[in-house]
């Protein structure tokens, strides 16, 4: 009995510090956020945080910037998911190839994902505002004297750009993982049933490492929803664009749209609502890819 | 164990008891000694400026020399925040006898500590504008410096065209110089007449449109009608000058770059000599500095039609002093603040040695650096604008709106549009502040 009360007290007085942490900074924080959403809070102190009611959700629905930012972010989150996990997947499958010095090459491809997404943005920003228009001029290739950033579409592929070669690295370790974990003997009975390399690729390879997949395409979707860091510092939402007649900053993602609402336009409740919605459908989406791919998965 | 704490933390805080008791009579003990010569006052500055605490410092120095009061400087370090450090000083015990307020805005806050600063001798020196703080129609605060924009120009490329830049006074003025320019841009090396951005939204969203709000008779009254949406912008004439002007600033700068050239790169366009003209203001003299600048430069207004008002240039006032009026030593203190103003070494403190723009008419002496030059010399002509930004800053309505409704114009240069969008977002904007 003694024993027991021992190890209650051991089990919670492991897992509090954790708890404790979790609450603050998680738990409290989002019940207060969708709290706020009902309110008219401006984020000051002493302000009014009168309920509203949906008045902030209905304001939502005739903001043109929002819808907006809700589709390039979903565009963004999609193209980017595919970027990242096709570069990462090949990129894995070199780099597990007999190759001299494929350790170096697996550290060089992880190494920007160490940067600061912040610092990266900042450097991605002077390329191709300054080196790459100087290289255009240097060699009268008309297309690069003009900044990529500079124009909707094209900012567009450069934050796609960017985050892949940020990120591609990290999700490549997983595949590498995954790849390292296939059994051999499958391979080599296989080869010597006359398989190709690609029938190898696509019947044994493919289907051992689909937890991976499914966990990378998580992670990718999930970040790309979130992006802020690299957009912020790279475009800062910049060029601008017209979206339903109305003028909208073209690469602003849900997430700077947000943060936009709440702390610059001072109006943190109506970043609050946005934030809830924004919520409500990343989960709905991650859970529905997670059920789908788990669905392909092997068990060996 | 638990007991050897306890004492342990006693005998600290009876330590730091004695300490502060200690700390006291000794400075009592100074005070004391002052006394016997004449009676020892201190007043105490919260400084907002880092940069400038050395010259404050020396200032305060001579300062005491001189009146025998003692000013204690304290900064507020870099990256510091100036609110939350004021409300901290305020609970010491020991308040501070001249804070810094960096506009209205801090008057809800510590409206109820400020001193009546009208009747000072300072207040005759500054343009009206300038004394942009008060609280129930008296002044109450002491402009600390004063900046301001417009096109900066570089007088080498000008005087090669033969452009007077001090014949620029209207929009037709500005139009003819653009123009000229223009038609030799090859020959004189330059990607663009004018260096603007639209990607930095500040200089687009709250610089260029101050223009439109300030430009005019009563331009207070105007700019709070129009954040209030009782302006009907497509209706307003000057919104039609203002719409010519910044496709005026658009057409003659590098359009490619409109939406990605940043304060740097802007800077340094026209630092380099790639441009002729720079939408900035007088803070970009220690980039141009960096960049080893050598020619000449000054300042022309942002003129968007033939009204006097086309030839001012908006100035304001960054940050301000106020006076304590709780204070023991209320009047040691605007003693202080008059000592900068009124005297020959409060002048050489603000121009040599903490490098600002005064916003005093009496000071005689003439900065090195050629855009603090060009403000004095606006401001003591008195042809300056308000910054009517400031209203509407901290809501950002400039740069989260306003600029990209600029940038939308840029790119289809559709005036009627343009006007609708800005009326538009006003009304949304006053909507929204009724509403919150």
């Amino acid at each position: 009995m003694r024993q027991s009360t021992e190890a209650k007290v051991v089990f919670w007085g492991f897992l509090s510090p954790t708890l404790f942490a979790f609450l603050m900074i998680i738990v409290i924080p989002f019940i207060l956020g969708v709290y706020y959403s009902f309110t008219e809070w401006t984020g000051v102190a002493g302000a009014s945080n009168a309920w509203v009611g949906l008045q902030n959700y209905a304001d939502l629905l005739r903001e043109k910037r929002f819808f907006y930012s809700f589709a390039v972010t979903a565009a963004y989150s999609l193209v980017s998911m595919v970027v990242i996990n096709l570069v990462a997947f090949v990129l894995a499958l070199l780099v597990t190839q007999e190759l001299k010095g494929r350790n170096i090459y697996r550290a060089g491809f992880f190494l920007p994902n160490v940067i600061g997404g912040l610092i990266l943005g900042y450097i991605w920003q002077f390329v191709f505002n300054s080196a790459l228009p100087r290289l255009g001029d240097l060699l009268s290739i008309g297309f690069l004297r003009k900044s990529m950033l500079a124009d909707p579409r094209t900012a567009f592929f450069a934050l796609v750009f960017v985050v892949s070669w940020q990120y591609a690295g990290y999700i490549m370790m997983i595949y590498v993982a995954a790849l390292q974990n296939v059994p051999q003997e499958l391979l080599e009975a296989a080869a010597i049933d006359g398989a190709g390399p690609w029938q190898r690729l696509r019947h044994i390879t493919l289907p051992m490492i689909a937890p991976a997949f499914t966990v990378n395409s998580f992670l990718t979707l999930v970040n790309s929803f979130k992006q802020f860091d690299v957009n912020v510092s790279l475009t800062g939402g910049m060029p601008t664009t017209t979206f339903a007649g109305e003028p909208v900053f073209a690469t602003e993602l849900l997430a700077m749209n947000i943060y936009n609402t709440a702390l610059a336009m001072n109006d943190y409740a109506r970043g609050q609502a946005k934030a809830v919605v924004f919520f409500v459908v990343l989960a709905v989406l991650s859970l529905l890819q997670v059920y789908f791919n788990k669905k392909r998965e092997v068990e060996l | 164990m638990r007991k050897a704490l306890v004492s342990l933390v006693a005998g600290l805080m009876a330590l730091s008891v004695l300490a502060g008791c200690g700390g006291k009579s000794a400075q009592d003990g100074g005070q004391g000694g002052g006394s016997a010569r004449q009676e020892a006052k201190e007043i105490v500055l919260f400084n907002l400026k880092v940069e400038i605490d050395q010259a404050l410092k020396n200032l305060a120095a001579d300062f005491e020399k001189e009146k025998g009061i003692r000013v204690q400087v304290k900064s507020c370090g870099g990256g510091c925040d100036y609110g939350a450090q004021l409300r901290a000083e305020m609970q010491t015990g020991r308040e501070p006898d001249i804070f810094v307020m960096e506009g209205p805005s801090a008057l809800e806050i510590w409206g109820h500590k400020v001193a009546d600063l009208s009747n000072e001798p300072w207040v005759a020196h500054v343009n009206p504008e300038l004394l942009g703080l008060k609280q129930d129609g008296k002044i109450v605060g002491f402009p600390v410096a004063i900046e301001g924009y417009g096109l900066i120009y570089n007088k080498s490329i000008l005087d090669k065209v033969g452009v007077d830049p001090e014949s620029i006074r209207t929009y037709a003025d500005l139009e003819a110089a653009f123009k000229a320019i223009d038609a030799r841009k090859d020959e004189l090396g330059l990607d663009a007449v004018v260096s603007y951005t639209l990607k930095e939204t500040w200089v687009s969203g709250n610089h260029t449109f101050n223009i439109y709000l300030a430009a005019r008779d009563n331009p207070d009254q105007f700019a709070d009608d129009f954040l209030a949406g009782k302006v009907d912008v497509t209706k307003d004439p000057i919104a039609r000058d203002y719409a010519r002007l910044v496709k005026l600033l658009i057409d003659y700068s590098d359009k490619d770059m409109l939406e990605s050239l940043d304060y740097n790169a802007q800077v340094a366009a026209f630092g380099t000599g790639k441009t002729a003209f720079l939408h900035q203001g007088n803070w970009v003299y220690p980039n141009l500095k960096d960049l080893n600048v050598t020619f000449d430069m000054g300042i022309v207004p942002l003129a968007l039609n033939d009204s006097k008002y086309a030839s001012h240039i908006p100035v304001g006032v960054p940050s301000y002093y106020v006076v304590n009026k709780d204070s023991k030593y209320v009047n040691e203190a605007r003693e202080f603040v008059n000592y900068i103003a009124m005297t020959e070494r409060g002048h050489r403190y603000m121009i040599e040695e903490a490098f600002m723009v005064p916003a005093f008419k009496n000071v005689k002496l003439e900065p090195t650096d050629p855009l603090a030059k060009a403000i004095m010399k606006y401001n003591a002509e008195g042809r300056t604008l308000t910054w009517q930004f400031g209203k509407y800053s901290a809501d950002n309505f400039g740069m989260q709106t306003i600029a990209p409704i600029t940038a939308q114009f840029a790119k289809d240069g559709d005036v009627e549009k343009f006007l609708a969008a800005i009326d538009r977002a006003a009304k949304e904007y006053a909507a929204s502040k009724g509403r919150n």
